[in-house]
């Protein structure tokens, strides 16, 4: 019975609150890409089966079993592109710190993957030869360093999108801290005073710091282009400062809570 | 002390004083004078037992002395030990707690202290690093050509 009760609590609970069907969201999408991860490998190994056979026996039957491979492989592979790209907006959706603007052109990006991997899934039954599978092959690979741009700039968005999220909420506490301080001006001895601006100053210059680091995230996202290698490079470079950014706002905190002992004695 | 060594002629054996017609006749072996050993410089036992005795007289004394003084301490009744007189003071503690301030006990400030602990809670607790958020790699050579 209790259990019962504790289930029913649960699925209550999942129903009426936001950000935990979000975050389920975004769980089931990750679940289904891999899902759909997993079926594409699948795919990859049984075409490269049957390849080698026709390859080594040339023979009708080896040739239509390459030909029904490779159809399977090709819708698979936009499949798990797509579920990949679908996943990311599931992420964006349920980020709190991307602006508005920016949400629109990740999602667009997003998007017009979405719809380019749709088209080649849509192709793939049609597939009537060898030859015609190399040439749908071919949009797909054309089409490969844009697929794997979108997902890195939007990856970076997403994480400078949490990152945004907690410099708002340490702009908040920043705030009661002014107010805090402006209060106990009237109490405070000249020394303590100095120390409380002292402790803002430090407050407020580390809050610049990070938004340095953040701006500069921001306009490198969009320049994650050119080949693979080159935007894993580039991929790289920003998490360096990714993590700069987020150890200023740890750095803000243990400043926040100096602060707190500061005004809270005397 | 090694005992003094005595040499011993073996008997002969019956066989032997049959086979040439003698009768057996068991023959004392000859008493031979112990030997006399020659007088070392370092042994003199007089000496040794003096000097296990004063050991001993020695070892006894200050048995006496040592139990006899711990009789007399135990039948000794307790000396009474002056009490200590502690005299309070002001500060109970080497650092004392410094005073709150008047701001302290108000509700903004408990405000501020609790958003501060959460703040520092989910930053600590944020993995920037999401293991979800890796782009598949798609093998896109297709070999289809011979």
């Amino acid at each position: 019975m209790r259990k019962f009760l504790s289930i029913v609590f649960l699925v209550i609970a999942a129903l009426t609150w936001p950000d935990l069907r979000v975050q389920a969201t975004s769980i089931q999408a990750y679940q289904d890409y891999q899902f759909q991860f997993d079926q594409y490998r699948q795919r990859l190994a049984d075409y490269q089966i049957a390849i080698t056979q026709y390859k080594q026996f040339n023979s009708l039957a080896s040739q239509q079993d390459a030909l029904d491979k490779v159809k399977l492989l090709i819708a698979q592979r936009s499949t798990a592109g797509k579920a990949y790209a679908l996943f990311l907006n599931e992420k964006l959706t349920e980020n709190p710190g991307i602006p508005a603007n920016e949400l629109s052109i990740y999602r667009t990006i997003l998007t017009n993957q979405v719809g380019f991997l749709d088209q080649g899934i849509q192709l793939a039954p049609s597939i009537a030869s060898l030859d015609d599978a190399a040439r749908v092959s071919e949009q797909f690979v054309n089409n490969y360093e844009a697929m794997q741009s979108a997902y890195r700039q939007t990856i970076a968005a997403v994480e400078l999108g949490y990152l945004n999220y907690f410099a708002k909420r340490f702009d908040d506490v920043a705030v009661k801290a002014q107010a805090l301080i402006n209060e106990s001006r009237s109490d405070a001895t000249p020394q303590k005073q100095a120390v409380l601006d002292r402790w803002l100053l430090t407050l407020s210059n580390k809050h610049i710091l990070y938004q340095q680091k953040a701006n500069s995230i921001r306009s490198m996202i969009p320049k994650i282009n050119g080949d693979v290698m080159q935007q894993d490079r580039m991929f790289t470079q920003l998490q360096g400062q990714f993590g700069a950014a987020r150890q200023d706002l740890i750095e803000s905190a243990s400043y926040l809570k100096e602060l707190e002992n500061a005004l809270k004695y005397d | 002390m090694d005992e003094p060594t005595t040499t011993r002629q073996a008997p002969r054996t019956l066989t032997e004083a049959q086979a040439r017609g003698e009768s057996p006749v068991n023959v004392p072996p000859p008493v031979q004078p112990a030997p006399v050993e020659p007088a070392s410089p370092g042994s003199r036992p007089n000496i040794h037992s003096n000097k296990r005795i004063r050991i001993i007289a020695a070892f006894l004394v200050l048995g006496i002395v040592v139990s006899g003084f711990l009789y007399i301490r135990s039948s000794k009744p307790p000396e009474e030990v002056a009490p200590v007189e502690v005299t309070p003071t002001a500060v109970p503690s080497p650092t004392p707690p410094p005073n709150l301030s008047r701001i302290s006990t108000t509700s903004a400030f408990r405000s501020y202290s609790e958003d501060v602990a959460s703040f520092s809670a989910i930053l600590n607790a944020f993995a920037l690093q999401d293991a979800t958020l890796v782009p598949p790699i798609l093998d896109i050579e297709l070999e289809l050509k011979n």
